[in-house]
């Protein structure tokens, strides 16, 4: 059945492809095969990089992870020994596995949390373009401009004991009671130092990403919900967030797999210390392959870390796909 | 006749030209991997001895690989594994056991000239031993040396120079001097040990460890027994000697090395212990800091055991493997052009102060203020290098610590360390 915005030629066109398919199949095959040899030659380039710079070092890593793997394996070419699950009941047996999984996961989990929570807030103060908002949206991107080893550098001397900035406030707001602390010296604290420096590097972005969905949600709803009598707390939970849901799920999930993998602030802050309290899967990755010498083992630790990371996120899209559901 | 002369004198040109090209050497190229040269003060001696040498020894090009300190081994063991020869290297005594592991350095005494090479202090020699030989040759190298502000300890009324010799003297020595300064504002640390979770701090606890008569390693490279004597006193001792130190103020728990340096620079430390290269960054941020800095060794009498013994610390030259003939005469040259009186007196005096580790080297003039520390340059013991040296040193820092800061018990702490250690050497 023609539609009335198609033109005459369009439709008489389109009706004779149409009968001549059906009366010649093989020139209807003919197309599809074109059209999926077209649709192979422009996905080619991504699948030989994808599978030569990602899936081969991931399966190469896996494989190693199942090795003994040291420096003359690499230095001399030679294959690794294949010792089963060593490295990894070496790892679990001595609790390092265990105790990183758990660090990295309050690490991801107050960082992704406290960053979204803080994000939110600008990103609603700056929806309602307060006086100087442009200002501040420019000034508030140079966290997010400084290389992550710099803000760690940056981050270490606000922290040092006892000429740093911390020390300095604490000392002054405990009436000159407290003389030496050392944010990144105690066990229970050091974790929180380096959720510190991370929130202050990741929160422009996001407050910028959930800014940009903000401003994509239609006024004129907005409006009649308003009209309708609804309140800015019902307006924020049944308009605006659930018409932000891409853009929440997206930078959450950036944000999930930016902390999973956060490296250069541990190195620079704490190095994984004080007492193994901040030793996250990156940090004993780090120190058996490169500290150590030990790929094998290094490889073992990054496979575990790889395989979290995508539970993670899974669980994430899983929880915002059925909360989107009922939404719905 | 004139025919016959002028056949004779052309043939015996011909000979004479053959003699010359017969002493001509084949042109030789080493890759020499140095750290040094990406650290400004160090590259411009470096830079400058190379060329010398080039010009003395026309058949041999120096191609130097500037790497940063901390990618030095991740970049030799790429560069390996992807074909090129690693023929020298500028390293560090604990690097020796992971490069033998790798199987790309061989023994000095198959390179250099044995002559020279028997020129080398045995002490200082005993540090490169790894599983059946000496696997490196010092440049120069450092005991553990306390670096002393004399301003700081004169204007309490004191005498730098009369540095305590018992462990019970360095209490009341600190003690006296916290008296003075508590609250002066003037000073951060009176006596400044590094605590930080880092290897360069590690190495140092390690050294205190044996100050106290403790040995860390076995002969064999196991993991010597800590709960038997005298290393469970040692260890008894100085963790309560960190954590005198902590918990009075005297020292800052989880500082680095470079803190302290720049905090004695900047004329807020009385004292801490040090190598004596660390000097150079004290020196950057006080050029004048040669002025009120003097040196001592450690007390002689540290605890029940301690006789203030260090552990010798050594920048040194690490030979590749798989070279030619050529490449080793040029190597055995080079190396000892490097360690020479006339090349080396001046980095020793003015860029890295350190001690001389070669006895062709008797009259090289040392750093005035490595007079104090130089009295006790001989005092160390051997160490016996392990694979996971790092890691083992560094978990000391975690133990200390844990005990200091963390409030573990002394028994929980040292089997905690145990246990690290262990996993670290039976991998």
């Amino acid at each position: 059945m023609p539609t009335p915005f198609l033109s005459k030629e369009t439709v008489i066109m389109r009706s004779a492809s149409s009968s001549s398919s059906r009366r010649f199949p093989v020139l209807r095959s003919s197309r599809k095969r074109q059209d999926l040899l077209f649709c192979l030659c422009l996905l080619l380039p991504a699948v030989v990089l994808c599978t030569a710079f990602i899936l081969i070092p991931i399966i190469d890593s896996v494989v190693m992870s199942f090795t003994n793997y040291k420096l003359v394996n690499l230095t001399k070419n030679r294959p690794g020994e294949w010792n089963d699950f060593a490295n990894y009941t070496r790892l679990w047996k001595a609790g390092k596995l265990q105790s990183a999984i758990l660090i990295t996961g309050q690490f991801v989990f107050w960082t992704v949390s406290l960053t979204f929570l803080v994000s939110m807030t600008l990103a609603l103060i700056l929806n309602t373009d307060p006086p100087g908002a442009r200002f501040l949206r420019s000034v508030m991107m140079i966290p997010w401009v400084i290389p992550t080893v710099i803000t760690g550098l940056l981050w270490a001397w606000i922290y040092a004991n006892p000429y740093g900035l911390v020390q300095y406030l604490v000392h002054l707001f405990s009436g000159g009671r407290i003389t030496d602390f050392g944010m990144l010296n105690g066990k229970g604290t050091a974790l929180w130092g380096i959720i510190l420096a991370g929130l202050w590097k990741q929160v422009p972005l996001m407050t910028l990403l959930l800014l940009a969905g903000m401003q994509n949600v239609p006024e004129d709803i907005m409006e009649a919900a308003r009209i309708d009598g609804a309140d800015y707390f019902t307006r924020l939970i049944h308009i605006l967030i659930p018409y932000m849901r891409s853009v929440i799920a997206v930078s959450v999930s950036m944000c999930i797999i930016e902390n999973f993998k956060q490296y250069p602030l541990f190195a620079t802050l704490t190095n994984g210390g004080p007492v193994g309290a901040t030793t996250t899967l990156a940090v004993l990755s780090y120190d058996e392959a490169f500290v150590n010498n030990n790929y094998g083992s290094g490889a073992a630790v990054t496979t575990v870390w790889l395989l979290v990371m995508i539970a993670a996120v899974a669980v994430f899209r899983l929880i915002f796909q059925r909360n989107k559901g009922e939404t719905a | 006749m004139k025919k016959l002369l002028a056949l004779l004198t052309a043939l015996i040109m011909l000979l004479s030209a053959g003699a010359v090209m017969a002493e001509e050497k084949e042109p030789v190229t080493i890759r020499f991997y140095n750290y040094a040269l990406s650290e400004t003060a160090k590259a411009d001696w470096w830079k400058n001895t190379i060329a010398a040498f080039e010009a003395a020894n026309p058949w041999v090009t120096v191609e130097s690989v500037t790497v940063d300190y901390n990618s030095m081994i991740q970049t030799f063991t790429n560069d390996l594994g992807s074909g090129l020869s690693v023929d020298l290297i500028l390293g560090e005594v604990s690097w020796i056991p992971a490069l033998v592991e790798g199987e790309f350095i061989q023994q000095p005494k198959d390179v250099i000239d044995p002559d020279f090479y028997a020129g080398y202090y045995d002490y200082v020699l005993d540090q490169m031993y790894y599983k059946d030989g000496v696997y490196a040759v010092p440049h120069y190298y450092t005991n553990s040396v306390v670096f002393i502000n004399k301003d700081l300890v004169e204007a309490a009324g004191m005498d730098a120079a009369a540095f305590p010799d018992t462990l019970d003297g360095l209490k009341a020595w600190i003690e006296s001097l916290d008296a003075f300064y508590k609250d002066s504002g003037k000073v951060s640390t009176i006596f400044g040990l590094t605590t930080a979770e880092v290897p360069a701090t590690g190495s140092n606890i390690n050294a205190m460890f044996t100050a106290f008569g403790g040995q860390l390693l076995t002969d064999d490279g196991k993991l010597a027994d800590l709960k038997a004597e005298p290393n469970a006193t040692a260890m008894a001792e100085m963790l309560d000697f960190y954590k005198y130190l902590i918990g009075n103020g005297y020292t800052q728990e989880n500082l680095k090395l470079k803190d302290y340096r720049a905090a004695f620079g900047a004329g807020n430390v009385v004292a801490y212990v040090d190598s004596s290269w660390g000097y150079a960054q004290i020196g950057e941020v006080d050029p004048k800091a040669a002025e009120f800095t003097v040196t001592s060794f450690l007390p002689t009498t540290m605890g029940t055991y301690g006789k203030g013994e260090s552990l010798v610390e050594s920048h040194c030259f690490l030979i590749g493997d798989g070279l030619s003939d050529g490449q080793k005469e040029a190597i055995s040259l080079f190396i000892q052009h490097c360690t020479s009186t006339e090349n080396l007196e001046g980095y020793l005096n003015n860029i890295g102060l350190a001690f001389v580790a070669h006895e062709g080297l008797s009259g090289c003039r040392i750093s005035p203020i490595l007079e104090g520390a130089a009295k006790g340059v001989s005092h160390v013991r051997k160490q016996t290098q392990i694979g996971p040296m790092v890691s083992v040193q560094k978990q000391l820092a975690t133990m200390v610590l844990d005990y200091t800061v963390n409030g573990a018990s002394m028994e929980d702490a040292v089997a905690g360390y145990i246990a690290q250690a262990e996993y670290y050497i039976d991998q």
